[in-house]
């Protein structure tokens, strides 16, 4: 038996169980995560006192949340299509580029990813306001003669999201196509597929997993941004999380900021347990 | 016959390359340009922001190492940053090698919760966390840092358990056979195999906090703001080039510092 030759190891007088390295986390998460996010979703049941269901009853029948409920989906969904189109287009482009273009490549979607997402879209507000250099360009081209609207709209904000966001639908996009079977390709091709129907047969399929990963991630993100639509949208583009600022900040309703805490927050929950077995594929697989 | 093949596989291929960087120009450039545009703007000699800049000073840069608000928000930034990263290692990296090497059950549950902190909404997060944090007695530094750890932490486990993905048990086993207790074993075979994993998770870490701006407008004080919350504050009243150079000075930071992670990992190679 291997044990008996072992020699006797400098170990705790105590067996360790295998979990131990999670036990710190897990506690410091239930202190300092669990129990602010459970306190301000109870706080839909508490604020005020026996409050009951009655503030979910008056969140969901209130039309100025329906409106910013609207809001945020519409977003949510425009820039989730934006990002899995360019998404994929991008990864598979790196797939196809030699190792030295792929590096630039990577590098160019990583970049974003140092500056702040606060940096960012203060940066699309000095490029697409009247004086920014979008309109520059369109009046010294002689496209327009006068500068072109383009800040506090629907537009902003979805360029605005989908820059911040592209970069968590090309990794999981690249990663399936790195991890597909090129050989494949060449069976397809030698057993009479044309291009075209070699990608949608063969590779498109073994690399949706990235695809759905990243485009859950993507949404399940957009749900909840609060920075970029108060700075690139207008009145239009404000989504529920500028309506859960506002309760708490102006209007001190900790019960009407409670239940809408709980129903984006349920919804993230629900879009990423639909989504998580892509997601884990990806990430931890 | 066959060079009129080649050519036209050639053609084909040349129209493709055409119209992927037709594609790809556009991207790339939204991509690109506003992480880029801030720094000549930042240079400017007028006091507001318009395209083309006008004229080269550096004088925004010289107000804001002038201002004693300016310059204690970054250094809280910093101290928060480094603080919170510290901690999201410590607590981090045993999660994720306990996640990557050893047999468990409810690990899928277990990593679900530990992402969570990552996609609920800041928003959310941020209120529940100013009401807990003042019943805890958490305020400013000791606050924020906590906030902080909280965002920080998954992208240490994700990393390391990537790494630790590497590691080949029979090496434990060896030391463990060895004599080297579980403690000596992780300091001896397992922390330096996955080290480089360790230092992306914590450069990933650093910068979320450097970044994060929605939770610590709930948690700081004007006695203790981080720079980005300072940033925000001026943003929403009035804007002036020294925005523009608070922004050059973390990106150029968060970049020098990508660069040196990548940099330590091609040395180590």
């Amino acid at each position: 038996m291997t044990t008996a030759v072992r020699p006797a190891a400098r170990s705790w007088p105590v067996p360790l169980p295998d979990s131990i390295g999670i036990w710190p986390l897990l506690a410091a998460l239930l202190v300092f995560f669990m129990l602010p996010a459970a306190s301000i979703i109870s706080n839909s049941v508490t604020e005020p006192e026996n409050a009951g269901l009655s503030n979910f009853r008056a969140v969901l029948t209130d039309p100025t949340f329906a409106i910013f409920a609207i809001n945020t989906v519409r977003t949510a969904v425009l820039v989730s299509i934006v990002c899995a189109a360019l998404g994929y287009f991008y990864a598979y482009v790196m797939y196809r580029s030699s190792p030295g273009v792929r590096a630039i490549l990577v590098f160019c979607a990583l970049l974003p990813l140092c500056t702040s997402l606060l940096v960012r879209s203060f940066a699309w507000t000095v490029i697409l306001r009247d004086t920014g250099i979008v309109n520059w360009i369109l009046i010294n081209t002689g496209v327009v003669s006068q500068p072109v609207g383009l800040l506090r709209t629907s537009f902003a904000v979805t360029v605005g999201m989908a820059q911040i966001l592209l970069p968590f639908s090309i990794f999981p996009a690249y990663v399936s196509m790195a991890r597909f079977d090129g050989t494949l390709l060449r069976a397809s091709r030698s057993l009479g597929a044309g291009p075209v129907r070699s990608f949608l047969e063969v590779f498109f399929p073994a690399t949706r997993v990235g695809l759905v990963a990243g485009t859950v991630l993507v949404f399940v993100l957009s749900l909840g941004y609060f920075i970029t639509p108060v700075l690139l949208g207008g009145p239009g583009d404000q989504p529920i999380a500028v309506l859960i600022d506002a309760q708490v900040t102006s209007l001190l309703d900790w019960g009407a900021a409670g239940a809408m805490s709980a129903i984006v927050t349920f919804f993230v929950l629900l879009f990423l347990a639909i989504g998580w077995r892509a997601v884990s594929r990806i990430f931890f697989a | 016959m066959k060079t009129s093949s080649t050519s036209q596989i050639r053609k084909a291929s040349g129209y493709r390359s055409l119209v992927t960087s037709l594609l790809m120009t556009p991207i790339l450039i939204i991509l690109l340009a506003p992480s880029l545009i801030i720094i000549p703007m930042s240079f400017t000699k007028v006091p507001f922001l318009s395209w083309p800049p006008k004229g080269f000073s550096a004088k925004w840069y010289a107000r804001l190492f002038d201002s004693p608000e300016w310059l204690a928000s970054l250094w809280h930034s910093v101290e928060v940053a480094l603080l919170s990263t510290i901690i999201a290692v410590l607590l981090g990296v045993p999660a994720g090698v306990s996640l990557a090497l050893k047999q468990w059950p409810g690990k899928q549950f277990v990593l679900a919760l530990i992402i969570t902190p990552l996609v609920v909404p800041t928003i959310v997060v941020g209120i529940g966390m100013y009401k807990i944090y003042a019943w805890l007695g958490l305020f400013d530094r000791s606050g924020l840092v906590a906030a902080h750890v909280m965002i920080g932490v998954p992208l240490v486990v994700v990393t390391t358990m990537s790494a630790a993905r590497q590691v080949n048990p029979v090496l434990l086993r060896a030391a463990r056979s060895l004599g080297a207790g579980p403690v000596s074993t992780f300091f001896r075979v397992t922390l330096p195999i996955i080290s480089s994993g360790v230092l992306s998770g914590a450069v990933f870490a650093f910068v979320s906090s450097w970044d994060e701006v929605v939770i610590a407008k709930f948690l700081s004080s004007p006695t203790y703001e981080t720079a980005p919350v300072r940033m925000w504050a001026q943003i929403t009243e009035r804007v002036d080039p020294t925005v523009a150079a608070v922004s050059s000075i973390l990106f150029a930071a968060a970049l020098l510092l990508m660069i040196s992670l990548m940099v330590v990992e091609r040395v180590r190679r």
